[in-house]
């Protein structure tokens, strides 16, 4: 039972992974970000295991101070080395930080899914996958995006990432908080609150009008 | 009492980066304005975040709090706004600046002798230790904005007409820290509240004179 | 064709969605707080195919059966519906079959089927009854089996978990295996099992545990403090005590009164003729700083220094009291609140979707309350000092002769070989102010000569009437001298109880000067590592090192793959590699020149 964890995750890649040669290029490269993520999920999970015994197991203080800033940097790390080696091109990273962000809450799903097997519903399942799904899509696209100024503007990269690392750690404690209070369906709502409005400014614009605005 | 104030700074920040985002984020805009206005958007986060957790929780955590790093995002990006966009522009490092630069050193020592008053009073511990690295990023961005409020300007006049913002960034940066002060000291509960209505004032404040400055800009 | 094809698209979105809800409506129903189930239907089934029968009925079966034995032919099983209608309130088990029964407190019964729970095993017969009577109690959520065989651990007739066993209709603990070696109990969970203040007490002494806390059953508790609290070999006392939801019910405060003091105080009364003679002269109550405290053992509970313990549900008393504990503490203690309320009751046969709701609103109950827990001990107050500062009690005026009903009331829970009615006694103050250290009250001259007034006048009436009256104004204790050393003994006896702390100091500072009221209560951080929330968006591993090993040696993979790229590159075109760095310089450069010409 306890490693059902890596199970999933073997199973999952495994799959993905024999995908990877049949695809094109630009598919490929989100598919191999998607089991990026997973694998920074399954990082993160030990990680913060460690951490809770470190809090005395203090569950609320943990999921609202700690694991936030620990997940969004592991998660912004293949991003930013992305941007470093290969491309900083913001039409190529946007997508590929969503792709890790996704992966990254399919396992976790995969893991909270393994821990609660008595109690979860299909509710559960749409919850989880909206909810926990964007959230952790939406936080690497915001460091992604910061990341994505790494060769146009050095100043505003270490800054700019620093802060919107800020503001992707702050969305994710805020989610982790509401949904452990009396208010949790508003912090079930709030993903989507927020991807519904970056859609729909990002489909009115484009990504091209905002990449020809900053450079 | 302390909830519906760090209500009230959200709502106000809230309000202040919506505006900004209508009014900069709709048409082309400089890069300068966009990073103010989601340098208010981090504050507005920072203490959204808080809000629900005094609400949540009934307080903050002692030492580290994730609403913390709202108000440290936010003065990174001042100071990146500044230091990035700006100063390059108005100080080519020449020694004629030199005075202009040792005088505006006084808005980040001022900012350490508070925080080593207060630690002395309070002692370090845990909470101190992370208000210190919150003054830190104050006092970085703070040097900034008092340095392009006293320095001489292009002849474009980029400086001069933003000098009212520079102005209410370092009042915004003054108010935070004493916001964290009279936590030291047992004041009345009106002074507390005096500070944060300023503080309001002031986030409200920010884009409104922002855009009468850059109006100048294109003219 | 273009309206007819949007039509069609619209149509089929509305279906889908409709298609969704069915989906989700169904499957979520049974975690919906909106619509509790209650066990609306119960029913007896023996035989081999007892289980088989129950369930192609639509019954849930109890996991284990009502005998103990291997054979399956004397298997008898109990099967339970639950649904949103009329719920079942009590079930009791009588000797006597028939269509119906009645309790010793009146409530009607019907027979739930007539089957014996004993048959197969011999012995007594049992037939189990049923009620929906909201008399007999909230509706049942819940109801388990508790067997205990020859050789196991005892099984006791009170669970101290919320769950109430099954009773006869006189009231005692119903034992559903009479004719075998074990013992079997059926115990009801009930709707508002989280209730976390204890609403009365009572003190019981048999001979030995289990006859200590079947007889404390027997009386209707259906909690009791584990430890015996005597100090005799020969005996066995408990303390049994119920619950309330309701803060404004619950006992604030107990103490413990050393009998030579007890008996002191009776002694001073000023009683009359009759009450002397027939020695009902015990004092059933006690005032101590302004608190009321009322007697519920009627006899002295062994020790080494013998003592009574009393009540109080007087706010003035202190907070309400959350848990009694037999143990010796000489301090107060704080911590966390609610470690011991997240033992949720789990019952076979509850959907465990309803079990996670269950610890749902245990933690939630005490965690909105944001309290810390203050572990008190209870002290024995075996010193009063009078004014002239000898230990005697102080000056009392006349006992009010409680009555009968009242007495009765009060107790009800008290051992039978109480006699005589009780007398309350006339309020006096023992000059003790906290549970720390006694100090003197000092009194105003004036207070001191009515209170003399109010004696002789007192003490005529008394002579003249036979008839009871209506108790005084409490009376000041003269003033003293400040206590010895000697008199300032703090003594606790073997009980501590557990009472929610308000009033804390503040919080430290913090950052953004969200500054905890002080008046509102502290709030501390519990132990969750039980309970994982289903929708953070934060995930926790067994504890494995794999991963983080793998992750490290990815880490220092990439990065030492980008120095080596980084080399490669300038060893194979060092020349490109020059130029590229000028060009970074003079792009640099540039960039600064355009910016200031453009703006």
């Amino acid at each position: 039972m306890d490693n059902l964890t890596y199970i999933a995750f073997i199973a999952m890649t495994v799959s993905l992974g024999l995908m990877l040669p049949l695809m094109e290029k630009k598919v490929r490269r989100l598919v191999i970000f998607m089991i990026v993520g997973m694998f920074s999920c399954l990082f993160v999970s030990e990680l913060n295991h460690i951490l809770l015994e470190a809090y005395n197991n203090d569950m609320f203080y943990v999921t609202t101070t700690i694991t936030p800033v620990t997940e969004e940097i592991v998660k912004a790390l293949p991003i930013l080395y992305f941007a470093i080696v290969i491309t900083d091109d913001r039409r190529v990273l946007i997508p590929n930080a969503f792709a890790v962000g996704v992966g990254f809450a399919l396992l976790e799903n995969v893991v909270i899914l393994t821990q609660n097997v008595e109690n979860v519903t299909i509710l559960w399942a749409f919850v989880r996958g909206f909810g926990s799904g964007l959230v952790h899509g939406i936080c690497t696209v915001m460091v992604g995006w910061g990341i994505s100024y790494i060769k146009k503007r050095r100043k505003f990269f270490y800054c700019g990432t620093f802060a919107l690392l800020s503001a992707a750690i702050i969305y994710h404690a805020t989610y982790n908080l509401l949904v452990q209070s009396a208010y949790q369906y508003v912090g079930i709502l709030l993903p989507l609150l927020t991807y519904i409005p970056i859609i729909y400014f990002l489909k009115k614009n484009g990504i091209k009008a905002s990449v020809a605005s900053d450079s | 009492m302390y909830l519906y104030l760090s209500l009230a700074l959200t709502i106000a920040a809230g309000i202040s980066f919506v505006y900004g985002l209508y009014r900069f984020f709709r048409e082309k805009s400089p890069l300068y304005v966009r990073m103010i206005v989601l340098g208010i958007g981090c504050a507005m986060l920072g203490r959204l975040f808080t809000t629900l957790l005094v609400l949540v929780n009934g307080e903050v955590f002692e030492g580290f709090s994730v609403g913390m790093l709202g108000i440290i995002g936010s003065f990174l990006f001042f100071f990146s706004a500044n230091f990035g966009q700006m100063d390059s522009i108005v100080d080519d490092g020449s020694p004629k600046f030199r005075k202009t630069r040792i005088i505006a050193l006084a808005a980040p020592v001022t900012v350490a002798l508070i925080w080593c008053v207060g630690a002395a009073i309070v002692g370090v511990n845990k909470t101190m230790v992370w208000v210190g690295i919150e003054m830190l990023f104050l006092a970085l961005a703070s040097y900034y904005h008092l340095k392009h409020l006293i320095i001489e300007d292009v002849e474009s006049g980029l400086i001069s007409s933003i000098r009212s913002y520079n102005l209410l960034a370092l009042i915004y940066a003054f108010l935070c820290i004493m916001e964290v002060l009279l936590e030291c000291f047992s004041v009345p509960t009106f002074v507390i509240v005096i500070v944060y209505i300023l503080e309001c004032a002031v986030l409200l404040a920010f884009v409104p004179v922002l855009e009468r400055g850059i109006k100048k800009w294109t003219i | 064709m273009v309206i007819i094809m949007k039509k069609h698209y619209k149509f089929k979105r509305v279906l889908s969605v409709l298609f969704a809800v069915m989906l989700i409506v169904p499957t979520t129903l049974p975690v919906s707080a909106a619509n509790k189930r209650f066990i609306t239907e119960i029913r007896v089934e023996a035989g081999e195919d007892a289980v088989d029968t129950l369930e192609a009925d639509g019954f849930s079966v109890t996991m284990v059966g009502l005998n103990i034995s291997s054979d399956p032919a004397s298997q008898v099983y109990l099967g339970y519906k639950m649904n949103t209608g009329s719920p079942i309130t009590n079930v009791i088990l009588s000797p006597d079959v028939g269509d119906s029964c009645t309790d010793k407190d009146g409530v009607s019964y019907q027979c739930v089927s007539h089957v014996d729970v004993n048959e197969g095993i011999g012995g007594g017969a049992g037939y189990l009854y049923a009620t929906r009577d909201s008399n007999a109690g909230a509706g049942l959520v819940g109801i388990d089996v508790l067997r205990g065989s020859d050789g196991e651990e005892v099984l006791y007739p009170i669970t101290n978990d919320g769950a109430q066993i099954v009773r006869t209709p006189e009231g005692a603990p119903a034992d559903l295996e009479s004719g075998g070696s074990g013992v079997v109990y059926l115990a009801q969970i009930r709707d508002g099992i989280v209730r976390p203040y204890i609403s009365e007490i009572g003190v019981i002494t048999d001979s030995d545990k289990w006859n200590a806390v079947y007889t404390a059953a027997e009386r209707g508790y259906d909690y009791y403090v584990e430890g015996d609290i005597d100090g005799s070999n020969d005996t066995y006392t408990i303390i049994g005590f119920d619950r309330t939801a309701d803060p404004e019910q619950a006992v604030t405060g107990i103490t413990a009164v050393a009998a030579s003091t007890v008996q002191a105080l009776e002694d001073e009364q000023i009683v009359d003729a009759a009450a002397k003679q027939s020695g009902n002269t015990t004092a059933a109550a006690v005032t101590i700083s302004g608190v009321e405290y009322v007697r519920i053992s009627s006899k002295p509970i062994e020790a080494e220094e013998p003592f009574y313990i009393y009540r109080t549900k007087d706010k003035k008393g202190g907070n309400p009291i959350s848990m009694l504990y037999a143990e010796k503490a000489e301090q107060e203690q704080n911590f966390l609140l609610g470690t011991w309320a997240n033992d949720y009751f789990f019952s076979p046969g509850l959907t465990t979707a309803y079990t996670y709701s269950m610890n749902e609103d245990i933690y939630s109950t005490l965690w909105e309350d944001q309290t810390v827990l203050t572990k008190l001990p209870v002290q024995l107050v075996d010193t009063i000092t009078t004014a002239n500062g000898a230990v005697t009690p102080t000056v009392a005026e006349t006992v009010a002769e409680q009555p009968t009903e009242a007495v009765q009331q009060e107790e009800v829970r008290e051992e039978v070989q109480e006699e005589v009615p009780q007398e309350e006694v006339q309020q006096e103050e023992v000059p003790q102010e906290n549970q720390e250290e006694v100090q003197q009250e000092e009194v105003p001259q004036e207070n001191q000569e009515e209170v003399q007034q109010e004696e002789v006048q007192q003490e005529e009436v008394q002579q003249e009437e036979v008839q009871q009256e209506v108790q005084e104004e409490p009376t000041e204790a003269p003033p003293t001298e400040a206590p010895t050393e000697a008199e300032k003994t703090v003594k606790t006896i073997n009980l501590t109880i557990l009472t929610p702390r308000d009033g804390l100091p503040a919080t430290s500072a913090n950052l953004t000067g969200m500054l905890g009221d002080p008046s509102a209560p502290y709030t501390e951080r519990t132990e969750r590592g039980d309970r994982v929330n289903k929708y953070q968006a934060s995930v926790f591993g067994r504890g494995g090192i794999m991963a983080l090993i793998l992750g490290i040696v990815v880490l220092f993979a990439a990065i030492s793959y980008y120095f080596f790229r980084k080399r490669r590159a300038a060893k194979n075109d060092p020349e490109n590699a020059n130029n590229s760095n000028k060009s970074k310089k003079q792009k640099k450069s540039k960039k600064s020149k355009k910016s200031k010409g453009s703006r």
